[in-house]
């Protein structure tokens, strides 16, 4: 798999490529800014993270649903999948997106951890969301045939998980309750949305290769 | 040089392909046949899209599975083709080039010469979007010829477009056919009738009849004018006449 | 058209991807109502339940305008309106019945919601008609309308603009319109003194309030604002969609997108005047936050007014807001220059007119009002006509609560109405009665303190309380009782027996040993009420009650205030002083590692202490003399200090 095509890919998003860019780098910032200015830097510090849970995890999913409108829905996408038949295969494709959302992720993290501790335990639990959200996103592509339709049911997912106050959404909420994260919440809960994760992952493979 | 063999494709319940077998050596061909027969399918299996059920589909003697020779010299055009539309022609040229693993310093000249082919050399950095649909679908056939591929399939590659732009399709054929096995999948029989050497006509998942021009208006004769009218019978008459299996 | 419609229908239900979420959505929704409705068997609130449910429309939002987006663009895909726009009309009534065919489908996914709104209101066996239908107003506002709002959202997005651009449009949208965003103008705000509520909530088509307790007598906010809006939407997004797919030559078609747009403009005007609402967020205009900011600066005074009330003749009118015409019979003692008012800062005096109905001028500075009088006569009496409505003591068509202690008409002299340490308001309860004739229109039907002719409340009283809503009178042996139905008590029985509850305490508290039931009413304290209020809602008048709870501390609690003045520096020892008479041996348990070391018992140690060293009786004695000596203007601690 080259890395130039999905240079291509990202290319092809013109300006919406910058989206998930300014959300991360500008729209988050400044609403952390804002919360401390409020709340002082020690209170602040869990509202952020509450926060930016509801914007992080879902802008992962949103190069992958722009680029990958091409490739399910494109005219001509069976160019995309004949030309050898290893290149069938997305999955290369799919992580090197979420690896690159992670990298800026990070970079923002890396920022924080000089202000507060306990960043790394987030960190994890923020990249195993995204992981859940891309790996949830590849297997509704290829099992729905439609991008639009998948980042939906994602973003009804947080919605549920998030502002719908029920056992049944917080039995099936990846998101995190309030308080400050330690490692063993990270040992319970994270490690089941990883599992489920990788899960939906493979699923998202096997319909990949029968997507033709 | 490119065979099919008892092949057999379904999806689900459904037998698309029922024992098709083909023979290619270089030319053209035309793939004629109603909406359902098949021919979709069949292209598809033959650029390795779709795994096939039964049989098999050799190239030079060897499967068409994990042929890298084979992958390196099949160039394909779908029905519809409008891929990457906010890339330049170039840069959506060299994406397919990246695609079919062409050599890097061979790129820049084989996306050139492509365009020229296909007259649309001083629209290289335009985005495809700006293209009419004529132009995409000229795009269409030059990333169908990048790597100069010795097979190229192209399905229904002059619906929706203009005369003029029909012209200009067959000009390219007449261009780009020395030395190459060409397949034209399509409805336009007045297409295959001017372009092909020889016309396979299926239906119905199944291959009726595959033969010359010649061979196919025959199939026509005394059924349509009559035997002693002067009227002679064309290609289509020959394939409703096939098809209707008169 | 039908057949149409119908087959619109079958095509939807047969596209793979629209029927999987279709089904899935179904299910999690039906899966959510269900588990909800087994709590409801444990809490038996019917409202909390209804308000569960409306927080599905925000699911439904996002759901249908992703849908109406796919159902519509594919088409567009296909180059199939191209090829029925060459059809008379055709491009129209294809659209039209593929809209047609979505607003069946809505109006399927809501009434399976009223459905089991429904089954809830027959299960807790409610019998309150107006609250049936506030469930089917409910549901077609917050779920058919905000759902009809997303598909017309996510069918413009199709109409009108290319894939990527539709995307990123009906994503945005759907973050800012969700609660996702909710927090952000509030940082916005706090943080950097920018202030983008005005944009944000044009865009709040949701239900507000669902994540707060719900106020049983207002119910969920279904305010004639909230219609305005979301209809301004449908009718500017309609009218865009048919511009879009209508023949341009067909006039009628014209005609109805102008008229859609007049619809639209109409609807707006209305909304940016919205009145009285409950909306309670993080804006700082709204609820809660209008008064603690306010109130946060130091801008409250307390002054005598060296005059008297003695009669309020009033012309109140509430619809979505409240507007009165009130003419004062003033008990002057001399000729005064100023004549000082409160009134909650939020009514603008429209005019203010003497007895010859010539005006008046005046000033209003905050919750103050400033009469001046240029004559060397008396006044005797001023007319005052104004309007407004306060964030919190709402006063609209859905519902009314105007407390007699909230100065939502002038009150003489110059009174403090917030405790910012508290974040709670002072009930001005004031020491003289006056005669008062209202008049009141009103949608819904006002309950009062004051007698009822029909429209008319009249009466001799302290202050006049006003309620309206879901609330109902019931008499138990000639005690009035105005209850929440949507908020049963369990103690409701005890108003059986209230002279039993009472008698203990009538030498002691309850001063006036002949006190007529008849004459006390008892309002059960709203949310908001009891929230707001200090001492917790239980607010005594010499005619009624306020009281959150019907147990025998809060009845002896209510009925003992009647005589002890409000005092906000005596609020610390009033609540110690009442809990040790009905919780003396409560009190004494507390184990005394707790009582030396918790920040919240510190005055109670104080008092304890006082109680142990000086003796119960003493100590209890003095402090109900201190209650009642409104010239003791010492705070709680100074006082229990001082004893020995």
């Amino acid at each position: 798999m080259d890395v130039r095509l999905i240079y291509y890919d990202f290319k092809n998003l013109k300006v919406y490529y910058f989206i998930p860019v300014l959300i991360i780098f500008l729209f988050i910032p400044v609403l952390s800014i804002g919360m401390v200015k409020i709340y002082g830097i020690e209170i602040a510090h869990i509202m952020i993270f509450r926060e930016a849970e509801k914007y992080i995890p879902i802008m992962s999913a949103w190069w992958t649903t722009f680029i990958f409108r091409e490739y399910i829905e494109g005219d001509g996408n069976e160019l995309l999948y004949c030309v050898n038949k290893r290149g069938k295969l997305k999955a290369f494709q799919i992580v090197f997106i979420f690896l690159w959302y992670i990298l800026h992720v990070s970079i923002v993290f890396l920022v924080g951890s000089i202000f507060w501790n306990n960043i790394l335990a987030e960190f994890i639990k923020t990249v195993i969301q995204c992981f859940f959200f891309t790996s949830s996103l590849y297997m509704l592509i290829y099992t729905l045939k439609s991008t639009t339709i998948s980042f939906m049911i994602l973003l009804i997912y947080e919605l549920f998980s998030l502002f719908i106050n029920s056992e049944i959404t917080h039995f099936i909420s990846i998101f995190g309750d309030n308080g400050t994260l330690i490692m063993n919440i990270i040992g319970s809960k994270s490690l089941v949305v990883l599992f489920i994760s990788i899960v939906f992952f493979v699923i998202g493979v096997y319909k990949n290769k029968r997507f033709y | 040089m490119f065979e099919i063999s008892n092949l057999y494709k379904s999806f689900k319940k459904n037998q698309v392909l029922k024992d098709v077998s083909l023979s290619f050596e270089n030319g053209i061909y035309g793939l004629l046949g109603p909406n359902g027969a098949g021919k979709t399918t069949l292209i598809r299996c033959m650029v390795n899209l779709y795994d096939i059920n039964k049989g098999v589909i050799k190239f030079n003697g060897l499967s068409i599975d994990n042929n890298d020779e084979f992958l390196s010299n099949i160039g394909y055009l779908p029905q519809k083709f409008g891929l990457f539309k906010e890339l330049t022609a170039y840069e959506n040229l060299k994406y397919f080039c990246i695609l079919k693993k062409i050599n890097k310093d061979r790129m820049d000249d084989e996306i050139k010469d492509c365009l020229k082919a296909v007259n649309l050399e001083d629209r290289i950095n335009h985005k495809v979007s700006t293209l009419s649909g004529g132009m995409i679908r000229r795009l269409g056939i030059a990333q169908a010829i990048l790597g100069k591929p010795r097979i190229i399939i192209f399905d229904e590659p002059t619906a929706g477009l203009d005369p003029e732009e029909r012209i200009r399709f067959k000009n390219i054929l007449t261009q780009i056919k020395k030395d190459r096995l060409i397949i034209i999948s399509t409805h336009i029989v007045e297409d295959i009738e001017a372009s092909c050497d020889r016309i396979i006509i299926m239906n119905d998942g199944r291959v009726l009849k595959s033969g010359s021009a010649k061979e196919i208006k025959s199939a026509a004769i005394g059924k349509v004018y009559g035997e002693k009218s002067k009227l002679k019978p064309t290609v289509e008459d020959g394939y409703m006449c096939i098809i209707k299996r008169i | 058209m039908s057949a149409l419609i119908k087959n619109n229908l079958k095509l939807f239900f047969r596209t793979k991807y629209l029927l999987f979420s279709f089904l899935l959505f179904t299910a999690a929704v039906n899966a959510f109502l269900a588990k909800e409705f087994y709590n409801l068997l444990i809490h038996n609130d019917v409202l909390y339940y209804l308000g569960e449910s409306q927080m599905l429309s925000i699911v439904y939002f996002v759901f249908f305008v992703f849908i109406s987006y796919e159902y519509i663009a594919k088409s567009k895909n296909v180059n199939l309106s191209e090829s029925i726009s060459v059809i008379n009309n055709g491009k129209f009534i294809f659209y039209i019945s593929k809209l047609a065919a979505l607003a069946i489908i809505m109006l399927i996914m809501t009434l399976n919601i009223l459905i089991y709104n429904y089954a809830a209101y027959f299960f807790e066996g409610i019998k309150l008609l107006p609250f049936a239908l506030h469930i089917f107003l409910n549901n077609i506002l917050n779920i058919f309308l905000v759902s009809l709002a997303g598909a017309c959202i996510g069918t413009v997005a199709a109409l009108y603009l290319s894939k990527f651009q539709a995307y990123l449009l009906i994503i945005i949208l759907t973050v800012l319109i969700s609660p996702i965003s909710e927090f952000m103008p509030y940082v916005l705000f706090m943080g950097y003194g920018i202030n983008i509520y005005p944009l944000m909530d044009v865009l709040n088509i949701l239900p507000p309030n669902l994540n707060w307790v719900s106020e049983a007598l207002y119910g969920l906010s279904i305010e004639p604002y909230r219609w305005n809006l979301v209809i301004f939407w449908i009718s500017l997004l309609s009218s865009s969609i048919l511009f879009k797919i209508s023949n341009k030559k067909r006039k009628i078609i014209n005609y109805i997108s102008v008229t859609l747009i007049i619809i639209s403009v109409y609807n707006f005007y209305f909304y940016m005047h919205p009145g009285s609402i409950v909306k309670k967020d993080y804006n700082p205009m709204n609820y809660i936050a209008f008064d603690e900011l306010y109130y946060s600066k130091n801008v409250q005074k307390e002054e005598e007014s060296g005059f008297a009330i003695s009669s309020y003749d009033m012309k109140i009118e509430i619809d979505r807001k409240l507007e009165n015409s009130v003419s004062l019979l003033l008990d002057e003692s001399e000729v005064l220059r100023i004549y000082k008012f409160t009134l909650y800062r939020n009514f603008d005096i429209k005019e203010v007119r003497d007895k010859n109905n010539n005006p008046l001028e005046f000033m209003r500075h905050g919750d103050y009002l400033d009469i001046y009088n240029s004559t060397n006569e008396k006044l005797e009496r001023i007319q005052i006509v104004y309007s407004g409505y306060s964030p919190v003591f709402y006063s609209n068509s859905q519902g009314v609560l105007l407390p007699g202690c909230f100065p939502y008409y002038p009150v003489e002299g110059y009174k403090k109405i917030y405790i910012k340490e508290q974040s709670s308001y002072i009930p001005i309860i004031r020491d003289c009665t006056s005669e008062f004739n209202l008049y009141v229109e009103s949608s819904i039907d006002i309950y009062s303190n004051l007698e009822r002719d029909g429209d008319k409340y009249y009466g001799e009283a302290q202050a006049v309380t006003l309620v309206g809503g879901f609330v109902n009178e019931k008499k138990y042996n000639n005690c009035t009782f105005y209850g929440l139905p949507l908020e049963r008590l369990e103690t409701e029985n005890n108003l059986f027996r209230i002279d039993d509850i009472l008698e203990p305490y009538k030498s002691s508290l309850i001063k006036d040993e002949d006190i007529s039931l008849k004459k006390i009413k008892i309002f059960q304290s709203t949310v908001i009420f009891s929230g707001k209020m200090a001492d917790n809602g239980i607010v005594s008048f010499d005619d009624h009650i306020f009281t959150y709870d019907l147990s025998e501390d809060c009845i002896v609690q209510g009925f003992a205030q009647i005589y002890i003045p409000y005092d906000a520096n005596k609020s610390k020892i009033k609540k110690e002083f009442f809990n040790y008479i009905l919780h003396k041996e409560k009190v004494r348990k507390i184990p005394k590692a707790e009582l030396e070391n918790s920040v919240i018992y510190e005055f109670r140690k104080l008092f304890l202490e006082k109680i142990d060293e000086l003796g119960e009786n003493y100590v209890m004695e003095k402090t109900y003399v201190f209650l009642n000596d409104k010239n003791d203007t010492r705070d709680s601690e100074a006082f229990i200090r001082s004893l020995n």
